[in-house]
């Protein structure tokens, strides 16, 4: 895929999800924010949460990597690396798998109040606009160091590319677990 | 779309908003019942809805906040149940029998409530028998979760109550500071934090 059409598919998918979580997440109070769907699994302010622990550190690295030297490279193929290829197939939204998450990135049972939907919005607005810079960067160039492993280095469209489809896979979670209102009688 | 009176609509619109999902209920039945809760209060952190010795002439809807429902004794005071936004609350035995109450009911957090009086609601339940059906199936969801207690209650292992509740409303844990959740499951602090 060449990098123009890459990045207009990518910038889309950013908005719809930043959409997504203004109208699904922002109106609701902590209680539903904060249900289980069961006990060891995810709240959807705890699916934020992980997404915001990834962007705290991908977020910075991108923009490192966008705002050094403009090349203008042209608008040439989005290539992927192995560990790009690998990565993009673990958070990959459309496979039903599960993965054991890192234990730094797992907010399991910590105490989130509605401040986390706050934090991932101001995110999506710093990501939505690595855009603007990102078509005057190559995005092939490898120098996005990979969370877990900051030896290995992803190349910085696959990268952009893992960050979105790592978000998406985690909506999809968090609109899941969020509860439907219902009234219930304590005596 | 139906079209409600907007003073009922803004005056309690979570209420209304749950109520309409509802499938009991008519657009003409939410409209009937939202101005019955004619009562608005803000309990700050620390304070009473309902302390022990009165009678108790209100249910209550939380929109905002957590409250406990306590009885007090000369050694502890024990927790048995919560309420956050969207629950229904009462001190129900003094509500139905119109004695003193022994329960108390406390703001956890600075909690934002509305109420409807006990003769305001029979009066509903009277002239509509969809809300005597409603009030039935809330009672029945309530005698089951009561059920589910008393058996918790009997089970000798703290880990074993705790992993119900936590299976039953994991979301409590979320809400209501873990001590009092320690009263609820009848172990001491220590031992929660312990298990947990």
């Amino acid at each position: 895929m060449d990098a123009t059409t890459f990045l207009t598919q990518l910038q889309q998918q950013a908005q719809t999800q930043q959409a997504l979580v203004r109208a699904e997440f922002l109106p609701l109070d902590a209680a539903l924010l904060n249900a289980k769907p069961h006990a060891t699994g995810w709240s959807a302010l705890e699916c934020l949460e992980h997404l915001n622990r990834y962007c705290r550190f991908y977020l910075p690295h991108l923009e490192k990597a966008l705002s050094a030297a403009p090349i203008s490279p042209g608008n040439l193929p989005v290539r992927y690396s192995w560990i790009g290829r690998k990565s993009l197939a673990v958070v990959d939204p459309s496979s039903p798998r599960k993965h054991k998450t890192l234990r730094h990135m797992n907010p399991h049972n910590s105490r989130l109040t509605t401040a986390v939907v706050d934090e991932f919005l101001q995110h999506q607005d710093r990501l939505l606009s690595l855009f603007a810079l990102a078509p005057k960067a190559d995005l092939n160039q490898k120098n996005i160091p990979v969370e877990f492993f900051r030896l290995l280095r992803m190349r910085t469209g696959e990268a952009l590319e893992f960050l979105l489809a790592h978000q998406q896979r985690h909506l999809q979670q968090a609109l899941r677990a969020k509860a439907q209102p219902t009234i219930s009688l304590v005596v | 779309m139906p079209v409600f009176p907007k003073t009922a609509l803004n005056l309690t619109p979570m209420l209304a908003d749950l109520l309409q999902q509802v499938p009991l209920f008519t657009p003409d039945d939410v409209e009937a019942f939202l101005p019955l809760w004619k009562k608005r209060l803000t309990v700050p952190r620390g304070d009473f809805l309902i302390r022990e010795g009165q009678v108790e002439q209100h249910l209550y809807f939380v929109e905002s906040g957590a409250l406990r429902l306590y009885l007090p004794t000369a050694h502890e005071e024990i927790c048995v149940g919560f309420a956050y936004p969207n629950t229904l609350i009462t001190a129900f035995p003094s509500l139905v029998t119109q004695t003193p109450s022994q329960y108390c009911i406390q703001a956890l957090r600075r909690s934002e409530l509305v109420a409807i009086t006990k003769a305001d609601f029979d009066q509903i339940q009277e002239k509509r028998p969809i809300f005597g059906k409603f009030w039935r199936m809330e009672l029945e969801k309530a005698l089951v979760g009561k059920i589910e207690r008393e058996v918790d209650l009997q089970l000798p292992d703290p880990a074993q109550r705790l992993e119900r509740l936590l299976r039953r409303s994991p979301h409590i844990f979320q809400l209501v500071p873990r001590k009092y959740i320690a009263s609820y499951l009848r172990m001491t602090p220590e031992t929660l934090s312990r298990i947990m």
